[in-house]
């Protein structure tokens, strides 16, 4: 049985944290699509949330229900829900 | 059901400076207004900061003749107190607007710099430091709504 700890809840903070910079990023390009450097920085960011993302999964389970990545295991139900401890 | 106006704004919309698009409606105006500036024939337009309402000359509001686009009380919701300078009734008397025409918009380019790091940026409820404006208007006359 996974637990979701204070390193899980840190980890979804920082998801959180990314993915609203990248909702920003977004908006900015929907109005600039010809910026280079928005554009460099919203990849930079999609980097780190995919790291985050698979930390995340890796260690406490799916984190949406595309995150179902094993194949002998059904995680999504199984596994605590983020705001478990 | 869409038509070629519905599509005029929702392109216009998406071509809009963030800052511009929380702030109001403005896509909608400009659109309903011949949607110039959607097709980006030109952009210095909002580099220069000029209003862009279409209606310049007369304060902002449309059929005013005194300049100040608020005086009869007919300029949109001018009874409730708020943004105009008239205001008779109502605690705030104009959240300290009284010398600001009515509908007066502008959205200058954004240029991307000085973003917060995602932790900052979440907490303020903006990547954009140049976007991270507290709304004072009230303890801030010379600056109207944000206060820097």
């Amino acid at each position: 049985m996974m637990n979701m700890n204070c390193n899980g809840n840190s980890l979804l903070k920082r998801l959180q944290e990314v993915e609203f910079a990248l909702y920003e990023l977004t908006l900015y390009l929907d109005a600039y699509p010809e910026s280079k450097d928005a554009l460099m920085h919203y990849h930079s960011l999609l980097d780190a949330r995919r790291a985050l993302v698979a930390e995340y999964q890796a260690k406490h389970g799916p984190l949406t229900m595309y995150g179902n990545e094993s194949t002998t295991s059904w995680d999504w139900a199984s596994t605590p829900w983020p705001w478990e401890n | 059901m869409y038509n070629d106006r519905n599509r005029q704004n929702y392109h216009c919309a998406r071509q809009m400076p963030t800052a511009a698009r929380v702030a109001s409606d403005i896509p909608r105006l400009d659109a309903d207004q011949g949607g110039r500036r959607c097709d980006g024939s030109s952009p210095d337009h909002a580099q220069r900061g000029q209003v862009s309402n279409g209606h310049a000359g007369n304060g902002g509001c449309g059929r005013m003749g005194n300049g100040n686009g608020c005086a009869n009380n007919s300029c949109g919701h001018a009874g409730n107190g708020r943004g105009c300078g008239n205001a008779e009734n109502g605690a705030h008397r104009g959240w300290g607007l009284h010398d600001h025409p009515l509908a007066m918009v502008y959205s200058p380019y954004q240029h991307f710099r000085d973003t917060y790091t995602p932790d900052i940026a979440l907490g303020r409820g903006t990547l954009f430091s140049e976007l991270d404006l507290p709304f004072e208007g009230y303890h801030n006359k010379r600056n109207g709504g944000c206060a820097r």
